[in-house]
């Protein structure tokens, strides 16, 4: 038996269990939309974090950004100062972060596809559950009590596959968020912990290491010109 | 013979009406996969090159059916004859197919 077989079989023993439960059709359409509803809830849910963690990589990618920014107009300074040695850390580091968002870029693009294989399928509950409710109001007004309890068991059957698949597509995009989440806060961490870069404190905690060098090199340089010219001030007297 | 039309369904993306035709290809490319997972199962591919191969196989099986097929309207309320796995399913979840453990949550 091949893979398609068996992977129907899973489906359809899930399908055929919740209409087998009941016999009284109310039953099966009561627990039916029942499900449906938690279903399409928990899809709702999902596409909110979905599109948080997408907003979160984001913002990420933002703050590395002017990170490389910030780290480039220290590599200029640092040659200007004739500090080859400093500059050439500030670009290593801005090197980091370029692989860094390139990576990020790959997540977001992830979790773009994510986002919208989850749009798409709650547009597609959602339309299949307005129209089981249509139908089973057709159904119990023009079939007879017998022959409604089994078209009623036809749909359930049909809407139990959709909602199956649709619990698979789920779980993995819950799989794949819980993921994206684990690497976003290692990414945090490693920002604030300054192994990625010191520089990004630079905002919020005033200079960096660079900027220390750099500040020391322009301090030491301003002495010296102070000195000279205080010399040349003493040798005119 | 005149063709009949079969309802499959790609994992996640919803149903098609394709002809019967179409899935004596379909099961040409399914007996190859139960060639590649049989291989896993006896420990003697490796493990990235059969995952690749596994998803060509499905990706082309989802090409068959997308571009041959026709979709099923949102609205309709039908079981599939045909359930085919999305092509991102991993080696290990196939195998999982094949052993017969769940890969559906209960819930």
């Amino acid at each position: 038996m091949g893979l398609l077989n068996r992977f129907h079989s899973i489906f359809k023993a899930k399908a055929h269990s919740v209409a087998d439960r009941f016999e009284d059709p109310n039953e099966m359409l009561n627990y039916s939309f029942e499900k449906q509803h938690e279903l399409i809830n928990k899809l709702r849910r999902d596409i909110t974090q979905v599109v948080t963690s997408k907003k979160r990589l984001e913002m990420q990618k933002a703050k590395l950004s002017t990170n490389i920014d910030t780290l480039e107009q220290q590599a200029r300074r640092s040659l200007e100062s004739n500090r080859e040695d400093l500059a050439r850390v500030a670009l290593e580091r801005k090197n980091m972060l370029i692989t860094q968002i390139k990576e990020l870029e790959r997540h977001i693009g992830d979790v773009e596809k994510e986002q919208i294989k989850l749009e798409n399928a709650e547009r597609r509950l959602s339309t299949k559950i307005d129209e089981f409710k249509t139908r089973k109001e057709m159904i119990k007004a023009q079939y007879s009590a017998a022959e409604a309890q089994v078209k009623i068991k036809e749909n359930v059957t049909g809407i139990s596959e959709e909602m199956n698949d649709l619990g698979m597509v789920l779980n993995r995009v819950e799989e794949k968020t819980e993921n994206m989440k684990a690497k976003a806060s290692a990414l945090d961490e490693m920002v604030d912990s300054g192994v990625l870069t010191d520089v990004t404190q630079s905002y919020s905690s005033g200079s960096t290491d660079i900027d220390q060098e750099l500040d020391k090199v322009s301090l030491d340089s301003s002495v010296d010109q102070e000195l000279t010219k205080l010399k040349a001030q003493i040798g005119k007297t | 013979m005149s063709t009949h039309h079969v309802i499959i369904r790609i994992a996640g993306q919803g149903q098609f009406k394709v002809n019967s035709e179409i899935l004596d290809k379909i099961n040409e490319i399914d007996n190859s996969i139960v060639d590649l997972i049989e291989n896993v199962s006896l420990g003697s591919s490796d493990h990235k090159v059969t995952q690749k191969e596994l998803q060509s196989k499905l990706t082309e099986m989802k090409n068959l059916i997308t571009s041959n097929g026709e979709p099923i309207d949102d609205k309709e309320i039908i079981e599939s004859d045909v359930i085919v796995p999305d092509s991102d399913l991993s080696i290990e979840d196939a195998s999982k197919i094949f052993k017969e453990e769940g890969i559906i949550s209960d819930d």
